[in-house]
């Protein structure tokens, strides 16, 4: 019968601490893996053998947890060393009992079959980790509170099952292993369970705060669509007295003031409607309807403030890869910064255009006047950086964390001719793989190469 | 240099054939009207076997074709090409020519010949600017970064430094008046000119700009106060660079 011996226990070891540079994607730097090596494996084998066997798991599952974290600064840690841990034991019972089925004697051959099984089985384990994280963890938002129950029922389920272990060891009743999987596994389940149904919840919620921010963005679109109106209703509403002042005009034979008052009443208020109108229609191009509410209010926001505002959008434009919640926040703190620096300028411009290309990357370009001598570009992306005193900050520290979530979108940031310019690119998931490869991004000695048909004599 | 004008109006088109012949007689001999027409297929044709360099397009041509559809067509033909529109209607697109079929200008036609002369005049003059510049393959100080089908000229004289970001595959440049994200690897740029040197695996530094090293706390100020880090094994290295 197989003991939890100290050769089980280092087999254990070595398998939770070498996996958990894979499922945490940590480089195994051969620094990472020194200091492993002396704050974790090391001091543990020691407790095992020369302290008291619970000491020795205890404090292997505490200090890979703890260096863990040291070098991820990511709660996921906990969980994964849990998680690794209660693999571990399940896998170890697994070998177990299959040892027990086909060998009847212990002998070298058995013990390597069933480090072979236990290997196994771990690995089983881990890949269906990486998987949980892969389509589960990282692509839906789960808020702390959730993550920490989660992080919770783990680390209860590894308390368990190896105070298990250690009870059924110390008491000698070896014959319960059986038993014991039994029970592991069915909590096991039970967990799997309890957390599915945690992480359904999880997502409802957020499909629901979606909707919310959705509805609110359609509510100020239409808001925006509703003040137009107006303006048409009131000019409507002018129509007849425009009509009968130029009547007067008329009967006196009066042709410059006739002229003056076309050009300065008709032809300037309806130059205001046109534009807008004009904004207005570009913006149907645009099917993010999030993100077309967003820009519908910041209109309105900058037409009060006089900010000639200019936006484009060539193409229709139905998806663009990147989370809209994300977006919307990140062309909202943009938006909002551009408005606020053209209030400073005497004649500000902001001009906003969002540009499908042929590889169906979208490019959202947004630029506004600004004064030079205000802006340190070298400090735009600091937290606490403001072009004003008294003031928050920019928010651009905010843009630049929310994008790095995403492999697929570059930013540029820039002043250009008085202009301070922001370039998003958001690029087809798929895209961004092929383009690294073959390397898109030129330099002058790639470029030279190109055929130019001998047009340089 | 090569140029052909698209344009559907006849005075409009006599007028700009008349106003890129004087100029290339007074300043620039070499520019040459190659081709002169309100048809675009005709351009079309042209651009089977031939290349121009320098286009001036109508955007409102009467004809099945708009001048943004034979600019596209151009630039599938030809990257390096500079395109000016001309239009009736103010810049109203002007991000999108710009960005998407790198249109160098956007000239608009109602604002009388005299402005019209100028405008003309001056994009004449930037095109064959970057004409030479094309031709004059000696002198490589500059990193290009396409930002939709623009190109973006970085001088090496202006870069900081490039980083790593905490994205695979992702580059961060900084430079003297922004900042611009890219794919690509460090290794690539590391060769392209002296002063870069290569302090830490992740960061890429223009020596010209060191401001100071801590050699003790294994970290460097450029001149625009970003800190860079260095790696143990290069310290000696750069202070050896930094003394030269």
């Amino acid at each position: 019968m197989i003991v939890y011996s100290l050769p089980v226990f280092i087999l254990q070891l070595l398998s939770i601490s070498g996996s958990l540079f894979i499922t945490l994607e940590i480089r195994p730097t051969f620094k990472k893996i020194i200091v492993q090596f002396v704050l974790v494996i090391i001091p543990a084998i020691y407790l095992y053998k020369y302290w008291s066997s619970p000491f020795g798991i205890l404090y292997l599952l505490l200090s890979s947890a703890i260096l863990f974290y040291r070098f991820t600064r990511n709660v996921r840690a906990i969980l994964d060393v849990t998680v690794l841990g209660i693999a571990a034991i399940v896998a170890l019972n697994l070998a177990e009992i299959s040892l027990f089925s086909f060998f009847i004697k212990i002998n070298p051959s058995s013990i390597l079959v069933s480090t072979v099984i236990f290997l196994l089985f771990f690995a089983i384990f881990i890949c269906l980790y990486k998987l949980f994280i892969e389509k589960v963890w990282k692509p839906i938002f789960i808020t702390i509170v959730s993550r920490l129950i989660l992080i919770i029922i783990s680390i209860v389920t590894v308390g368990v099952l190896y105070i298990n272990l250690i009870i059924s060891v110390s008491k000698n009743l070896y014959s319960v292993a059986l038993f014991n999987l039994i029970i592991e596994a069915s909590y096991f389940g039970l967990m799997m369970i309890l957390s599915m149904i945690l992480i359904r919840t999880v997502k409802k919620e957020n499909r629901l705060r979606q909707k919310e921010i959705e509805h609110q963005q359609l509510l100020d679109y239409m808001e925006s669509l509703e003040r137009i109106n107006d303006d048409m209703q009131k000019f409507r509403h002018d129509y007849q007295n425009i009509l009968l002042t130029m009547q007067g005009y008329i009967n006196h034979n009066d042709l410059p003031g006739l002229q003056t008052y076309f050009n300065e009443r008709i032809v300037k208020v309806e130059e205001q409607t046109l534009r807008s109108n004009y904004l207005y229609n570009q913006l149907d191009k645009l099917e993010l309807i999030e993100l077309k509410g967003l820009i519908a209010t910041k209109i309105l926001i900058a037409d009060e403030y006089n900010i000639e505002m200019n936006i484009e959008v060539p193409e229709l434009i139905q998806k663009i890869e990147i989370d809209v919640i994300d977006l919307t926040r990140v062309i909202g703190i943009l938006l909002d910064n551009a408005i606020e620096a053209s209030i400073e300028v005497e004649h500000p411009k902001l001009n906003l255009a969002l540009i499908k290309k042929s590889d169906h990357s979208v490019l959202i370009i947004l630029e506004n006047l600004v004064r030079k001598e205000l802006l340190d570009i070298n400090r735009v992306f600091e937290r606490n950086y403001s072009t004003k005193s008294n003031h928050r900050g920019t928010g651009l520290a905010t843009v630049r964390e929310i994008l790095s979530d995403y492999p697929n979108v570059t930013m540029n940031t820039r002043i250009e001719r008085s202009f301070f310019i922001h370039e998003l690119s958001i690029y087809p998931l798929e895209y961004v793989h092929s383009s690294v490869q073959n390397d898109q991004y030129l330099i002058m000695t790639d470029f030279k190469k190109r055929d130019r048909g001998g047009v340089f004599s | 240099m090569n140029v052909v004008i698209c344009e559907d109006e006849v005075e409009q088109r006599e007028f700009l054939q008349k106003t890129i012949s004087e100029y290339a007689t007074f300043h620039e001999p070499s520019i040459k009207i190659a081709l002169s027409t309100s048809d675009p297929n005709r351009v079309l044709a042209y651009l089977k076997d031939q290349r121009a360099d320098c286009y001036f397009l109508d955007i409102e041509l009467g004809s099945a074709i708009t001048g943004m559809e034979l600019a596209r067509i151009i630039r599938e033909h030809d990257p390096l090409a500079q395109i000016i529109f001309i239009s009736m209607h103010a810049d109203r697109l002007k991000l999108t020519f710009k960005y998407k079929l790198a249109a160098l200008d956007f000239i608009v036609k109602s604002a009388g010949y005299d402005q019209l002369t100028i405008e003309i005049e001056e994009a004449l003059k930037e095109a064959f600017n970057i004409y030479r510049k094309i031709g004059n393959q000696s002198e490589v100080s500059y990193i290009q970064i396409k930002i939709g089908e623009r190109i973006k000229n970085v001088r090496y004289d202006d870069i900081y430094y490039f980083e790593t970001s905490t994205q695979e595959h992702k580059l961060i440049l900084h430079e003297v008046s922004g900042v611009y994200e890219f794919y690509g690897r460090l290794k690539t740029y590391e060769e392209i000119d002296r002063r870069f040197y290569r302090c830490h695996k992740s960061f890429l530094i223009n020596l010209d700009y060191v401001r100071e090293i801590d050699t003790k706390e294994r970290k460097l100020t450029l001149a625009n106060d970003h800190i860079c880090l260095i790696s143990s094994r290069k310290v000696k290295e750069l202070q050896k660079k930094l003394s030269i």
